[in-house]
């Protein structure tokens, strides 16, 4: 056992108690539950997802959603993983990746992803943040092995059948990506899956919350930016000694 | 209350990665390969998920014993 900061055990007992808390407000009966899981040190890490509490070795379990059908009541699976660390600082809780998985009970093919990796673009132009689709089509098959440049050329040289799977379509980026609200409105609103009363105003509540934190995190990007929209907007908003103005805006134009 | 943090060593999850693979009967690079033709069964895909999560972890904590 480690002796981590309380202060840090805090954060993530936190952000585990508020998925589970916005899931158990949208979702009936819902089990399993979000457990962070941390590792210590000086660079600590954590990996928080849904596991059955009384399995010693924790293994990951997809959430359970139902659906009332007209014949027959069916099951979706909603695999969330969200694999997090601390910034410089060691006060704030920071992303670095997060897979939410949609699927059918009993067949482990999901139907689709959202995920996000912030370290993925650095090695490809793949998007920090996308949506993937487990699906096929024919002409999609043959425009992702067409061509000799990019990846089209890469899945070729691969010589594998190419799945539309592959596909990372981009979904706005670091600070704009969808949250676990929406990835949980699709299974609802799309998908027929059971919902509380009052879940859509805890889907706005959680959504607005993340939005907030985003924001915030665009604004730390661009301040001379947000400076200037708020004087357009009447706002005096003067600099101070110890003010940060180094601009991180190419993370704007980042995929 | 229920509680949702637990804090763990490398020595705890080497442990439990061991545990997983026993759970499977798969060696780490026989799930890799099941997952990337997309062939994992359900239980499998939670087991290998656990086992990334453990060794994104590791990875990250190289500096630390």
């Amino acid at each position: 056992m480690t002796g981590i900061d309380p202060g840090l055990e805090k954060k993530a007992e936190e952000f585990a108690d508020t998925l589970n808390e916005r899931v158990k407000r949208v979702l009936p009966d819902i089990q399993p539950l979000f457990v962070a899981q941390v590792l210590d040190g000086r660079k600590p890490s954590l990996v928080v997802a849904p596991v059955q509490l009384d399995d010693e070795d924790r293994q990951f379990q997809p959430l359970v959603l139902k659906a009332e059908g007209r014949q027959r009541d069916t099951k979706l699976t909603l695999r969330a993983m969200l694999w997090c660390c601390f910034d410089v600082s060691g006060t704030h809780l920071t992303i670095e990746k997060s897979e939410y998985h949609l699927g059918l009970a009993g067949v482990a093919d999901p139907l689709f992803r959202y995920e996000y990796d912030r370290n993925l673009r650095r090695n490809s132009h793949l998007p920090a943040a996308h949506f993937q689709i487990h699906a096929h089509r024919d002409e999609a098959a043959w425009l992702m092995v067409h061509s000799d440049e990019a990846r089209p050329g890469k899945r070729w040289r691969r010589d594998r059948v190419p799945r539309l799977s592959e596909l990372h379509f981009p979904v706005g980026g670091d600070r704009y990506r969808p949250c676990l609200e929406d990835i949980l409105t699709i299974a609802i609103n799309e998908l027929g899956a059971k919902m509380k009363r009052g879940a859509w105003a805890v889907l706005e509540e959680g959504r607005a919350e993340w939005r907030r934190i985003q924001l915030k995190s665009a604004v730390r990007d661009a301040p001379l930016l947000a400076a200037e929209v708020l004087s357009e907007n009447g706002w005096d908003v003067s600099r101070t000694d110890g003010a940060v103005i180094q601009e991180r805006t190419h993370r704007l134009g980042e995929i | 209350m229920t509680v949702t943090v637990e804090i763990l060593s490398r020595a705890d999850l080497r442990k439990r990665r061991q545990r997983l693979l026993e759970r499977a009967h798969a060696t780490w690079s026989d799930l890799e390969e099941r997952a990337a033709a997309q062939a994992l069964t359900e239980n499998e895909r939670g087991i290998y998920d656990t086992i990334r999560s453990i060794d994104w972890m590791l990875s990250r904590r190289r500096d630390r014993d």
